[in-house]
């Protein structure tokens, strides 16, 4: 007898799916800004307050000029004060827009700000040793590079998943309706 | 191998690089980059990262991570073809080499506040146990 392939469907599982990989793409974007917020500098704060989350592959362009007046405003040499923790860090700039839907999900994470690529340490200009530094010289490859990103994605899966809405299975609701019980 | 032997592993082939370019070779933590640009030259550094889940110099080497940073500083006004020929010369070298998970840039720009042309390329690496 010829081989065939067989495909079933669970009704309700498909939406339970959706439901936890919505959840998680959402939750682990709004956590890696606040990472990059409580990681990089902090001068004027106007740098870290500008992190994006957009929907999509698409790209955040480097337009925004730096506030004049929010940085004169400053002392030289003098900062704004750092949140203390990375759970007072003020997180993307608008929320991180909601998934719909059951197509693959892509996050765009970006800086809008002119000289983000001396704030990334991407290009040199920002970190002095014989000064106070609000971040650590390259913080942001090390961050994307030494394995930080990777174990922040596994953290925002598995407290996801620990969300009584995921646990609770809300499809089965649905399962029982599809199937009379 | 120590953190001292792994830089030495990765920072090896910059110097060859620099030797067959003309260019001079600054380890990190030596003269700052912001004289004149009179002479070109490099700057390699090996930043260590995410490595002390289970232990940092002394047991597994699987948890070993770093970022390997080269950049490359010469002149304006004389083309990026120098800049070019280096880091494919460095980028080639990293091929050959153990360890390395990702490769980011060359990215080349003239640097707005300073007489440079500047190139970067970073390197992810995961330091193997081999390599002991």
């Amino acid at each position: 007898m010829p081989g065939r392939n067989t495909s079933f469907k669970l009704p309700g599982l498909t939406k339970w799916v959706d439901n936890i990989k919505n959840a998680v793409s959402q939750e682990a974007a709004r956590e890696i800004v606040k990472d990059l917020q409580f990681l990089g500098p902090w001068y004027s704060g106007e740098f870290s307050k500008n992190w994006t989350v957009k929907l999509g592959k698409t790209s955040i362009g480097a337009t925004k000029e730096r506030n004049s007046k929010s940085w004169f405003k400053l002392p030289l040499g003098q900062t704004t004060t750092k949140p203390g923790g990375r759970d007072q860090m003020p997180g993307p700039i608008s929320g991180v827009p909601r998934p719909q839907g059951r197509k693959s999900i892509f996050y765009t994470i970006g800086n809008p700000m002119k000289y983000r690529n001396i704030a990334l340490d991407l290009e040199p200009g920002r970190f002095d040793p014989n000064k106070k530094n609000t971040a650590g010289q390259d913080w942001y490859v090390l961050y994307v590079e030494t394995g930080l990103l990777d174990k922040r994605l596994e953290v925002s899966t598995q407290r996801v998943a620990n969300q009584a809405k995921i646990k609770g299975f809300k499809g089965l609701k649905d399962t029982r309706g599809e199937l009379g019980l | 191998m120590n953190l001292q032997n792994i830089r030495k592993y990765y920072e090896y082939p910059v110097i060859d690089c620099c030797n067959l370019g003309g260019v001079e070779f600054r380890a990190e933590n030596t003269l700052e980059p912001g004289g004149d640009a009179i002479h070109k030259f490099c700057l390699a550094r090996l930043q260590f990262g995410e490595m002390a889940e289970q232990t940092i110099a002394c047991g597994p080497l699987s948890n070993k991570r770093a970022v390997f940073i080269v950049e490359y500083y010469g002149p304006k006004g004389i083309g990026p073809a120098d800049a070019q020929d280096f880091m494919e010369c460095v980028i080639c070298k990293f091929h050959d080499l153990k360890g390395v998970t990702s490769i980011n840039g060359p990215d080349f720009t003239s640097l707005d506040d300073r007489p440079y042309f500047f190139s970067r390329v970073s390197f992810g690496l995961q330091i193997p146990q081999e390599l002991d």
